[in-house]
């Protein structure tokens, strides 16, 4: 995933990733030809989100310094959401394999199942999603309050 | 030919619409520049160039999904208005990077079209000038500048004292060129109506008691924004909630319309509040044709914008926290509105009567025929039969004489039609360009529908300054 990337100009950003994901499950549902590097970058989202669910059951990796700004940033995103971190873990360890098998075979999953999977990629970054447009907004806000006194 | 009364995906189109538009603008910006390449070289100008054709490229997949014309379903239309903000917000970030870009001067109209909205301060508390700025911020703000520089001179431990009220409204740059977004200048006006927001502040109390210092100094900020808000309506009629709707419509990230600020209350609140002074007033823009359901310009922004807000809803917590208990909240709106509508009494109110012209204007801009001045032909022939009387009284013959007189179009006519050729004619006309398939490239269709805006701008510019002409005739 980009984001462990030693580039931090190369981050890519996890909502990002589930938009274009779901843009492109919605092809298959349709039966359209779907670039697998589309999909490929859900089975990367899913990956990452692992990996932040990982961290977030093992407290002490949270102190750690090294992470980098915009990973810190998601895992506390999903951990003020309020979200049950192991239900969507094995939520999203099960949407990652299903992801990959649609990349093998379209027809693997049903409309329903394609549907949940879009419904997981894009609840689950919505939280991340809120906190990078609030911070936008905050920076615009203050600047108004400084302008207008 | 775009079919509007069963379009699908409308929000999501006109959402993707108003964001292409002001990445037209800003190459537009861009390109008038005048001093640019003399001072700086054209390098810097490349880079920004360089930078909105990448922004471009990020719009593609979402124009190709828009084309097919299928209706998206929930994920995918949350999916595409996520994109649709990310891209919005680059072009709100590179446009602060426009103070690199020096040199450019307003519009001579921007301030007739600032004048002509201080008129209708009654002359007692109007403010005598409002100085107009060009901002590298993507926002329509209003500071007393001297006070604003006190302010910031102050934070070095420098005191000085200049000279008080000194109105100022800023106007992003790119829409320098553009008179249907000066709408929400009239709101930024109302600020410089000092008298008129002590009033409501210092009036009946609108803040209820129960609530802490900090919060007070909230809902006080708050009211005078619904005063502001008010102002607008009473002088812009609709064309103020659609400038502002589709403001509220690109820039809205996680929650968007329902975030409130310190600063301000919630876009979808203020709205709400708008189309309710519209209604009180029966003040309205009709449709020649009703788009899905909407068959006035204030329900069709209403509506997308109600859409748009629908779509995040249940995954958004508020981040700040501010008076949020309902009840004090609807209290304290009601409050304001009842007694910002009595106190308000500006020097003239719009009624629906004067919106009877409206639909010829939209038309005759259609046409690329300016509106400075409006000819009713229905009128003449109602009059053409008096001519032929041999004796007409005095009262007849200024009638007949009125009705043949082409008299100047105000201000707001200008301003809401502009906004109903916008629905009539702009966005049809956008919808086929880019939610067509077709094998030309996007940076051509942006090209060739930059040039159709900047012929409605120099219309709608024209039909501003022709008008001045006319009432400074007319003075004299």
């Amino acid at each position: 995933m980009e984001r462990y990337s030693d580039n931090p100009n190369q981050f890519v950003d996890p909502a990002k990733l589930a938009d274009d994901a779901v843009l492109a499950l919605s092809s298959v549902e349709r039966g359209s030809q779907v670039s697998p590097e589309l999909l490929e970058e859900g089975i990367k989202l899913c990956e990452y989100l692992i990996h932040l669910f990982q961290e977030l059951k093992t407290p002490e990796v949270e102190r750690e310094q090294w992470t980098f700004h915009a990973v810190r940033d998601d895992r506390k995103a999903l951990r003020e959401s309020g979200i049950d971190i192991d239900r969507e873990h094995k939520r999203t360890e099960e949407v990652k394999k299903w992801i990959s098998d649609l990349m093998n075979n379209p027809s693997s999953h049903t409309r329903q199942e394609i549907e949940s999977i879009k419904e997981h990629l894009m609840s689950i970054t919505m939280p991340i999603w809120q906190k990078r447009t609030s911070e936008f907004r905050e920076r615009k806000m203050k600047r108004s309050l400084i302008v207008h006194g | 030919m775009v079919n509007l009364s069963s379009m699908v995906n409308l929000m999501e189109k006109v959402l993707c619409i108003e964001v292409l538009e002001k990445i037209s603008r800003m190459q537009r910006f861009l390109r008038l520049e005048p001093d640019v390449a003399r001072q700086q070289g054209t390098e810097v100008l490349r880079i920004f160039v360089t930078a909105l054709d990448g922004i471009l490229d990020n719009l593609t997949p979402i124009l190709r999904r828009l084309s097919e014309d299928l209706e998206l379903d929930q994920w995918e239309s949350l999916a595409t208005v996520r994109r649709l903000s990310d891209i919005m917000n680059s072009v709100d970030e590179l446009h602060t990077q426009l103070q690199f870009i020096h040199g450019t001067w307003l519009q001579p109209e921007t301030h007739v079209f600032i004048k002509s909205v201080l008129e209708f301060i009654p002359e007692d508390r109007r403010p005598k000038r409002v100085s107009v700025i060009l901002s590298n911020s993507y926002s329509f703000e209003e500071s007393d500048l001297s006070l604003y520089f006190e302010y910031v001179l102050r934070r070095t431990n420098v005191t000085i004292a200049i000279q008080r009220e000194t109105p100022t409204v800023f106007l992003p740059k790119i829409e320098r060129d553009n008179p249907l977004n000066w709408a929400i200048l009239v709101h930024e006006c109302g600020h410089a109506d000092y008298e008129g927001i002590n009033k409501v502040l210092q009036g009946r109390q609108i803040i209820p008691d129960q609530v802490d210092a900090s919060t007070k100094d909230i809902l006080r900020r708050w009211a005078e924004e619904i005063y502001c808000d008010i102002f607008a309506t009473q002088v812009l009629g609709p064309a103020y909630l659609a400038s502002f709707a589709t403001f509220a419509l690109a820039l809205a990230g996680a929650g968007g319309a329902e975030i409130a600020s310190e600063t301000h209350p919630a876009d979808i609140v203020r709205i709400c509040i708008i189309r309710e002074v519209l209604e009180k007033n029966n003040l309205k823009v009709a449709l020649a044709q009703p788009w899905v359901d909407y068959d006035d310009v204030t329900s069709f922004f209403y509506n997308v914008l109600e859409k748009r807000t629908k779509l995040d809803r249940k995954y958004v917590r508020p981040m700040v926290p501010l008076p949020q208990l309902p009840l004090i909240l609807q209290d304290f709106v009601d409050a304001s509105c009842e007694q910002i509508d009595e106190l308000i009494s500006l020097s003239r109110q719009l009624t629906l009567r004067d919106f009877s012209r409206i639909d010829h204007l939209a038309r005759r801009l259609a046409k690329g025929i300016p509106i400075a001045s409006y000819h009713n032909p229905e009128l003449v022939e109602l009059r053409r039969k008096d001519f032929q009387e041999v004796e007409l009284d005095a009262l007849r013959f200024n009638e007949v004489k009125q009705a043949v007189q082409e008299p100047r179009t105000l201000l707001w006519e200008i301003v809401n039609a502009g906004w109903l050729h916008k629905i009539e004619s702009i966005y049809p006309d956008a919808f086929a360009l880019f939610f067509t398939p077709s094998d030309t490239a996007l940076q051509e269709k942006i090209a060739s529908w930059g040039e159709e805006l900047e012929a409605t701008d120099r219309l709608l510019l024209k039909s501003i300054e022709s008008s001045e002409i006319q009432r400074l005739m007319e003075e004299t």
